[in-house]
């Protein structure tokens, strides 16, 4: 593995070690009570990290093909989560196959063979037409709308979006340098990631305002900007993996880390109309796959593009 | 069927759904039972066994049609699977009798059985009508719990007709176990038998607690 890519892994899996140690013991000597069950669910939370760390340090080790099979199976998964609770005619079961089967795998399909071209047009252009035509000619009109709305809105989240993180491959990088896509995929789930958990950390220790009530009552003013400086440092600390200077990498992390926060209360937005809690329980304490991928909705693509406009 | 080859058919079933199992009241007892559910989809037998304990499973068959599963390319897959095919069409007095001495032998040795009551595939969440085999089998084994169970995504993933399985995750959810009272007749237990499956389609109180926005933001004490 490049040394770069080592440091940063090593760094990860330091944080991981601490933090499980410190939850452990500390679950261990507090007395019953809130004060446990809080820290029994960070715990959860902590033994779901080490899945994901180790699933995502297996793809990075194993190069661009296994990070491809990763996200197809993150996207699938996330898709099968959204489309549960999304509504649809009982004519649409055929669309609903069409869509895991057929746009999952040509997306990444292309991906692989590096048509970004091809594979942006792909959900927007062709998904959307096809299945929206194939769906009106099946059944009855009544409900067709939403189904086709819903449908489509799942595969712009969870095709369109998340495929945009192994995209990243994609981009020629700095010259000579054969991980630099890797290395920029790492940057933005690092920064994502630090963002979303970095708010939920300074949420608990100095949340007070509470950002979106009615959308997620544990989000505060107070742990979304502790998160998005948090993010920024990452993004700062993260820069020599990166081709850009540190003012730029620095704002790319902001920018991801952001609309990271936004995709996160967008996604809630969607739980609580269609009233459900989480999207799925595959992740202890974490809930579904989308509940963890859902910053990555609005993060990736634009990630995407802004590094594609700098001269990734 | 052998105890390694059911393991692994029940794992691939639960990973290859990633079904949801709520057990609200809590994990199974140990003993002969029979599981009631609504039925929309072949998925549902498979997704009942296989949701099951593990030593609960093993004793466990699913009731299939012998019309339906016992003909052409189902009959060789039925046989080798833990499945009891009764009869249900043309029979007399005797002849339905027989189908219920055959579930009843299944019962034997704690031996539990999957029942789909409605005895073929609606495309409702809540099931239609019970026909009347839960009712002679609870009567026939007075203390044998019902456990009522409601499946839902099943008929969205593979409904009547379907070959392949659409992308949505199914949910079985079990009930409180119920049984026949003394003097209860026929139409009121099958009535109550059903009723019990629909209370279970409804979500729980506890669900999804949508939070009152009452206070939008606390204020910091002064």
């Amino acid at each position: 593995m490049d040394a770069e890519l080592a440091a940063v892994a090593g760094a990860a899996a330091g944080l991981l070690v601490v933090s499980t140690g410190t939850g452990l013991v500390l679950e261990r000597t507090a007395s019953a009570g809130p004060t446990r069950a809080a820290l029994a669910d960070m715990n959860r939370r902590l033994a779901g990290w080490w899945i994901m760390g180790l699933g995502f340090l297996a793809s990075l080790l194993g190069g661009a093909w296994a990070t491809l099979a990763l996200w197809s199976l993150v996207s699938s998964l996330a898709l099968r989560e959204l489309l549960t609770v999304a509504r649809s005619r009982p004519a649409d079961h055929g669309v609903l196959c069409w869509s895991a089967y057929a746009v999952v795998p040509v997306q990444y399909w292309l991906i692989a063979g590096g048509r970004m071209d091809w594979a942006q047009g792909l959900v927007p252009v062709w998904a959307f037409a096809l299945l929206a035509i194939r769906g009106a000619l099946a059944g009855s009109p009544a409900g067709f709308f939403q189904g086709a709305a819903e449908l489509f809105w799942g595969l712009m989240v969870c095709v369109y979006a998340l495929s945009h993180v192994p995209a990243l491959l994609t981009l020629p990088g700095r010259p000579g340098d054969e991980a630099a896509g890797l290395k920029l995929l790492v940057f933005l789930v690092a920064a994502v990631q630090a963002g979303d958990v970095f708010s939920y950390v300074w949420g608990k220790a100095l949340g007070r305002r509470a950002l979106a009530p009615a959308l997620s009552p544990g989000k505060t003013w107070e742990g979304l900007l502790g998160g998005l400086a948090t993010a920024t440092a990452v993004g700062a600390a993260l820069q020599p993996l990166t081709s850009w200077t540190l003012g730029q990498a620095s704002v790319m992390a902001l920018a991801a880390a952001a609309l990271g926060a936004g995709g996160g209360l967008v996604m809630s937005a969607v739980k609580r109309d269609r009233g459900v809690k989480d999207w799925g329980a595959l992740i202890p304490g974490h809930g579904g796959m989308l509940d963890r991928v859902d910053s990555l909705a609005f993060a990736a693509p634009a990630f995407f593009h802004l590094a594609r406009a700098l001269g990734a | 069927v052998n105890t390694v080859a059911a393991g692994a058919l029940a794992a691939l079933v639960r990973f290859a759904t990633g079904v949801v199992v709520e057990r609200p009241h809590g994990p199974v007892a140990p003993g002969g039972r029979v599981y009631f559910a609504n039925h929309t989809s072949h998925l549902d037998g498979p997704l009942v066994w296989a949701t099951l304990p593990a030593e609960q499973r093993l004793r466990t068959r699913v009731v299939g049609a012998r019309d339906y599963w016992g003909c052409g390319w189902r009959r060789p897959l039925a046989a080798r699977l833990p499945v009891v095919l009764i009869d249900r069409h043309g029979l007399d007095v005797t002849g339905r009798a027989r189908q219920v001495e055959v579930l009843l032998e299944a019962l034997d040795d704690d031996g539990s059985l999957v029942l789909f009551p409605e005895g073929t595939r609606g495309s409702e969440e809540l099931p239609a009508a019970f026909r009347t085999g839960l009712y002679h089998l609870a009567r026939r084994r007075p203390g044998l719990p019902l456990v009522p169970v409601h499946l839902a995504g099943c008929h969205r993933m593979l409904p009547r007709g379907a070959w392949l399985p659409a992308p949505v995750v199914p949910r079985v959810r079990f009930g409180r176990p119920l049984s026949l009272a003394p003097d209860e007749d026929r139409d009121a237990f099958l009535q109550r038998c059903r009723a019990a499956v629909c209370a279970l389609a409804a979500p729980p109180p506890d669900a999804a607690p949508v939070p009152a926005p009452a206070a939008a933001w606390r204020r910091r004490p002064a």
